[in-house]
C-alpha cells in the first residue's frame, strides 16, 4: 500500500518509470479481471494497457484518503469492461448451457466440457452480478472494497453474488432424479 | 457447491500476464504527451477553497454583465 503511495508520488512528480512499479504489481489481478468480464473474443491484453494507460492519465485525481489504490484500478477496469462489453454484445440474450452430468464414464472430458460451460453460464450472467461475483471470487476482495467499486452497499452485493452463485451451482448439481 | 470442482476452475480463471506485458504499457505509457496545463487545473479544481473562490467569481462576473446590459435602459 505504502510502496503504491510512493510510486504514485514519484509518477506524479514527472518519474514516468516508477509506474512500471505498478504496472507489474497488478498486471496478474488486472488481466484476470478482465479475462472474465468480457467476452472470449475480446483483446484482453489491450483492455488491460487501455486501463493502465486511463490509471496514468488520471493519476493526479486518485484521492488514496476515498479508497485503496487497487480499489481505484478495479473500478476503472470494471467500467471499461462494461463499456467493452455493452459494445460487443448490444443484446444480452444469452442464455444457461445445458446441464453436464459428471457421472459419466468419461470424467476427466466431462470436468473439461463442465468448466467450459461453468466459463459459459459466467459469460451469460447480468453484468452486475458477473462482476461482482469475480472480484469477490476471483479476485478475492472484501464485501466491503467490491461495494466500493460497484457503487452499492455491502446488502446488494451479498445478493449479487449469491445469485450468481446459484446459478453456477445449477451446473456442478445436475437435479437428482426423483425416486 | 461441489468445492473441489469450483476451486479447480477458480484457479483455471487466474490469467497469467505475459512476460513483456510490463513492457507494451510502459511503451504505451511514453508514448503519453507530457502532462499539460490541464492536470495543473484538476490539481486546483480539486481545492474547495479554489472551487468556492472561482464559483464567487464566476457569479460577480455574470452579475456585471446583468448589470451591464440593464444599466443599457437607465442611462438615459
Amino acid at each position: 500500500m505504502n510502496d503504491d503511495l510512493d510510486a504514485i508520488r514519484r509518477v506524479l512528480a514527472d518519474d514516468v518509470e516508477s509506474f512500471r512499479h505498478l504496472v507489474e504489481r497488478y498486471q496478474r489481478p488486472l488481466l484476470t479481471l478482465v479475462r472474465n468480464l468480457t467476452p472470449p473474443n475480446t483483446d484482453h491484453e489491450g483492455v488491460a494497457q487501455d486501463v493502465f494507460l486511463a490509471a496514468f492519465r488520471c493519476l493526479a485525481s486518485f484521492d488514496p484518503k476515498r479508497s485503496a489504490f487497487s480499489t481505484w484500478l478495479f473500478t476503472i477496469a470494471r467500467n471499461r469492461c462494461r463499456n467493452e462489453l455493452a459494445r460487443k454484445r448490444p443484446v444480452v440474450g444469452a442464455e444457461l448451457p445445458e446441464v453436464v452430468d459428471l457421472r459419466s464414464p468419461d470424467r476427466a472430458a466431462s470436468e473439461a466440457e463442465l468448466f467450459r460451460q461453468l466459463d459459459a453460464a459466467l459469460d451469460a450472467l447480468p453484468f452486475e452480478q458477473r462482476s461482482a461475483f469475480v472480484l469477490a471470487q476471483l479476485q478475492g476482495l472484501s464485501y466491503e472494497e467490491v461495494g466500493q467499486i460497484e457503487g452499492v452497499g455491502v446488502g446488494t452485493v451479498k445478493s449479487r453474488i449469491a445469485r450468481a452463485r446459484e446459478k453456477l451451482r445449477c451446473l456442478l448439481h445436475p437435479a437428482e432424479p426423483h425416486s | 457447491m461441489n468445492d473441489e470442482l469450483f476451486n479447480l476452475w477458480i484457479q483455471r480463471a487466474d490469467a497469467e500476464a505475459p512476460a513483456d506485458f510490463a513492457d507494451r504499457v510502459m511503451d504505451a505509457v511514453r508514448r503519453e504527451p507530457p502532462r499539460s496545463s490541464k492536470g495543473v487545473l484538476v490539481l486546483l479544481l480539486s481545492s474547495p477553497a479554489v472551487r468556492v473562490a472561482a464559483c464567487v467569481l464566476a457569479c460577480l462576473a455574470c452579475l456585471y454583465r446583468m448589470a451591464a446590459v440593464v444599466a443599457v435602459f437607465f442611462i438615459r
